[in-house]
């Protein structure tokens, strides 16, 4: 596969969210607010970038047998020297990712991604997987969030921890505080996967 | 046989390489991190008692003895804050029990009971609904707050007006508050009255 096409890839034919159906304990987790998402995703972005170097780098020497937990201790292993580095040297930006890096630890994207296609890819088109998947993963929660968020709360946009308050679009009694919690992510994730895949198979009809 | 030795092995420097490594980064980067947090927790200080000029650390004999009654428990650091040589507040860390974990709490408080100041030092509320504990907004809500009786949250009487969606955060926050005030009367400072 050409890097060029790994990186698309990731953003819409196997989108990891809208696709291939792949972390979305996460999802639901983080799409409340568009900022979340966008934080989340870039914080994903840069450990899939990051894990899927080194396993692929690596994969000549990892035994099929003993690849899964030796994926899990190289990816756990990333992501805390990533956490401690982002907490000494760059604290603002910790502070504002920080709470999403524990969950990337449970991200299952990815592992998958690392036994997908890290291992059996060179380095250049690994680290374009990891970046094309990582932005899908992100258009997606920014998607969802753009949905979850005005509803449920009626402001848009809102960075508490960037000391913004959001564009307030409706009072936030009329908001429908069910679209904040876990059904509410369900459903809109649903109802999103129902619209992604009316519009693949109306693309396929045509091509068929 | 062989196979599996070959296996181990493979595992084994992965596991060794990566804990040498975390090793490291950690020596490398804790340093850094505790002095980063003691310095934040110093200029929170000044911030949730403004009236005092220098603060004194109770002894961790001194919190040892508060800590025995099951009650405080949760009462990580006592400072007493002093302007002029007389006791105007005292500055509790503590941690109460939240939604989704506890939350650091910098409480101060002066000996008339009132919350002169409060900090959310760390939490893990769900982001965008108990998360908010931290916003200005509701913190304020606690500030000049107290004296006379325990604070409680709007559905519980009081008058803290919880944040919708996260009762249980803002009555964790809310507890950890009415700690701070228990520990002031249990330490005999309440009143205005010195040690």
């Amino acid at each position: 596969m050409s890097p060029l096409k790994a990186f698309t890839n990731g953003i819409y034919k196997e989108n990891p969210i809208f696709k291939l159906l792949l972390g979305m304990c996460p999802t639901i987790a983080v799409s409340l607010a568009v900022s979340n998402g966008i934080g989340m995703g870039l914080a994903a972005t840069f450990v899939l970038v990051g894990s899927n170097l080194i396993i692929s780098l690596l994969r000549k020497f990892i035994p099929s047998e003993i690849r899964i937990p030796c994926f899990i201790v190289v990816i756990a292993t990333f992501v805390t020297i990533v956490d401690l580095s982002m907490e000494a040297y760059l604290p603002q930006l910790h502070q504002v990712l920080g709470v999403f890096v524990p969950l990337i630890v449970v991200n299952c994207i990815i592992l998958a991604r690392a036994e997908a296609f890290a291992s059996k890819n060179g380095p250049v088109a690994s680290i374009m997987d990891g970046l094309g998947m990582g932005l899908g993963f992100t258009l997606a929660l920014v998607v969802i969030s753009l949905i979850r968020e005005p509803l449920g709360t009626g402001v848009i946009f809102a960075a508490a921890d960037l000391g913004f308050d959001g564009i307030k679009l409706f009072p936030a009694e009329y908001a429908a505080s069910v679209v904040t919690q876990p059904v509410g992510g369900f459903i809109t994730l649903g109802l999103l996967l129902g619209l992604v895949n009316l519009i693949t198979d109306k693309k396929k009809d045509k091509q068929g | 046989m062989r196979d599996a030795l070959k296996l181990g092995l493979v595992l084994m420097i992965i596991c060794a390489v990566s804990g040498g490594l975390l090793a490291y980064v950690h020596g490398v980067t804790s340093e850094i991190i505790d002095e980063r947090k003691a310095q934040e927790v110093a200029d929170a200080m000044r911030v949730v008692l403004p009236s005092a000029e220098s603060f004194e650390k109770l002894s961790d004999d001194e919190l040892a003895s508060i800590k025995a009654d099951p009650k405080f428990a949760d009462v990580d650091e006592v400072y007493e804050g002093a302007h002029d040589g007389s006791l105007v507040g005292i500055v509790a860390k503590v941690q109460s029990p939240g939604y989704g974990g506890k939350i650091s709490l910098l409480v101060g408080m002066d000996p008339d009971l009132t919350v002169t100041g409060l900090q959310v030092l760390g939490h893990s509320e769900t982001p965008g609904l108990g998360a908010n504990i931290a916003k200005p907004e509701f913190i304020s809500e606690f500030i000049g707050r107290g004296g006379s009786h325990p604070l409680a949250v709007d559905k519980d009487g009081g008058e803290i007006s919880a944040i919708s969606g996260a009762t249980i955060s803002s009555r964790g926050m809310v507890n950890g508050v009415n700690l701070v005030r228990d520990l002031v009367n249990a330490l005999g400072i309440a009143g205005g009255v010195g040690r």
